[in-house]
């Protein structure tokens, strides 16, 4: 399986260990949104035709700008993808508002021990990194989707 | 729970909670209650940050995905956060056992 995949699997595994802790909740979202991350990051690295290489040019893609690419993506009035098919503008927009979500969700987890996460939030974001997952390849071929994951990469002041 | 978290409130709030409380009307009877904060989020961009309590149904494994997806975007289509507001919505799941099991603060 791909590291994104295992990732994945991972956070399925721990945000259903019974009982559970606070350790195992906080990890499964973080694995989650890391299955996420990767799993972008390995679908637009995969357009390189030098295989060797992809894992090197994975390392350009930052978290700061695939966050603010996702963000400007979901502004239904800036980004009206006229002419598209909904299903895949919908599912585009999933992605997107999901990653920014979990990325999120991954510094609460992360970081903040104020309080505690609650099993029903930790489920919640592993199931929507699974739902992407299960959706991504419905839309990968799609012309806005690989615009998508080219943006994730381009820095824009 | 409406805290601006010490946040300067630019946005008109009055108009801003009648539009969430129209839209949690839209909502159906698994969101047993909602809250929310505008605060800047992990990135310092301003946010709103809803906190959702379902009933112990509407977490289960098998349908909690359906429920929340439904829900978060009930509210982004009703309300519109990011384009009528400047504030990006995320979204706090909690079932109503575990909201009774809380003695502490609540996260929005």
């Amino acid at each position: 399986m791909a590291y994104h995949d295992d990732l994945l699997a991972q956070a399925l595994e721990l945000v259903y260990t019974a009982p559970s802790t606070q350790a195992s909740l906080r990890r499964a979202v973080s694995a989650a949104y890391y299955a996420v991350f990767h799993l972008l990051v390995a679908e637009a690295t995969s357009n390189w035709n030098n295989v060797p290489l992809r894992a090197a040019l994975g390392r350009a893609y930052d978290h700061g700008i695939m966050r603010a690419v996702s963000n400007r993506l979901l502004n239904m009035r800036d980004f009206t993808f006229a002419g598209e098919d909904p299903n895949v503008v919908a599912g585009l927009r999933f992605v997107a508002f999901t990653f920014t979500e979990l990325q999120e969700h991954r510094h609460f987890a992360d970081y903040n021990l104020i309080e505690d996460l609650d099993p029903s939030d930790a489920l919640s974001q592993v199931t929507s990194a699974e739902k992407i997952f299960n959706r991504w390849p419905s839309i990968r071929s799609e012309q806005i989707a690989q615009e998508y994951l080219v943006s994730l990469l381009v820095k824009r002041s | 729970m409406r805290d601006n978290d010490g946040m300067p409130i630019v946005v008109h709030r009055g108009q801003l909670d009648a539009e969430i409380q129209n839209a949690i009307r839209k909502l159906g009877p698994e969101a047993v209650d909602v809250t929310y904060q505008v605060r800047p989020d992990s990135t310092g961009e301003p946010a709103i940050f809803f906190l959702i309590v379902l009933k112990d149904a509407a977490t289960r494994k098998d349908v909690i995905s359906e429920t929340t997806g439904r829900i978060a975007t009930i509210l982004i289509n009703e309300v519109q956060p990011i384009e009528n507001w400047g504030l990006h919505p995320f979204f706090n799941y909690r079932s109503e056992s575990e909201q009774q099991r809380r003695n502490g603060p609540q996260r929005a």
